[in-house]
């Protein structure tokens, strides 16, 4: 096993509009899945125990904004929903691959004097996760 | 890129009147080295320091620039020069083959003399130029 840094990062969105690569960009990117627990500790019981239910998950991006660029913030308009699919190290053959149903909340844009203009998305999962390689 | 932002400054520069004319001619600036016996006033211009953001996928450069004037009239001919490449420089954009300059910007502030074996003075002024580019 080695490490691998995240510049090979691959991120399309797939929506009604199209497919757009997000990763062209790209400074950072996250994706954080989670899980409801519910508590079934009752009676007598002397630690807590859960019971798992229903999944969930959300997924991050921060890119720089390029001169005149529609397409990425078009295509990020709050409410559009969409498929994600991610390869941390690529799209190389093997490599991994998650395919994410999103809801995208929306472009956000950070404007400071002096730097560049950066675009946020968060992403909110909507449906299965499928994990599988390119 | 250092070729190709080298002439987008020197056509910044030798392109303003108000500077060129208080130069020796109108191709008086120089990038790094000075031709020997090359009269006074004249503009020089160096890169720094800076490189690649490597901060996204596409590359990006920042760089510093040394741009200043000399003269061997005085320390007020060589600040009226380096006001002029102010003007020309600081929040402009430059034409980079094949780049988007997307910041120029003065961010230090530099002066002196230096007295030369014959006796005379040559006084200088100039400052550092932070510029941004992505490639196009």
């Amino acid at each position: 096993m080695s490490a691998y840094s995240g510049s090979a990062l691959a991120v399309q969105w797939v929506y009604s509009g199209g497919t757009v690569s997000l990763d062209g960009d790209f400074r950072s990117f996250s994706y954080s899945p989670s899980v409801e627990l519910i508590d079934q500790t009752a009676g007598s019981d002397a630690n807590r125990t859960r019971l798992v239910s229903i999944k969930d998950g959300n997924a991050s991006l921060s890119a720089i904004m390029q001169a005149s660029g529609t397409a990425i913030t078009n295509a990020l308009v709050e409410g559009t929903e969409g498929t994600l699919n991610v390869g941390p190290e690529g799209t190389a053959s093997g490599k991994q691959k998650l395919i994410i149903p999103a809801i995208a909340m929306g472009a956000n844009f950070s404007i400071n004097y002096n730097d560049v203009v950066e675009l946020s998305c968060d992403f909110t999962q909507n449906g299965a996760r499928t994990d599988i390689v390119w | 890129m250092i070729n190709e932002l080298a002439g987008a400054m020197y056509t910044r520069l030798s392109g303003g009147t108000a500077l060129t004319d208080l130069l020796a001619s109108t191709t008086s600036i120089y990038h790094g080295r000075v031709p020997d016996g090359a009269s006074f006033p004249y503009v020089v211009f160096n890169l720094q320091g800076g490189g690649d953001e490597n901060i996204v996928p596409s590359r990006m450069k920042n760089l510093v620039l040394y741009v200043r004037g000399y003269s061997k009239t005085s320390q007020a001919s060589a600040g009226s020069i380096d006001a002029q490449i102010d003007t020309l420089l600081h929040g402009q954009t430059l034409s980079v083959s094949g780049w988007v300059n997307f910041w120029t910007a003065r961010e230090s502030d530099l002066s002196g003399f230096e007295p030369m074996p014959n006796g005379e003075t040559i006084w200088n002024a100039g400052g550092m130029y932070r510029i941004r580019l992505d490639k196009s």
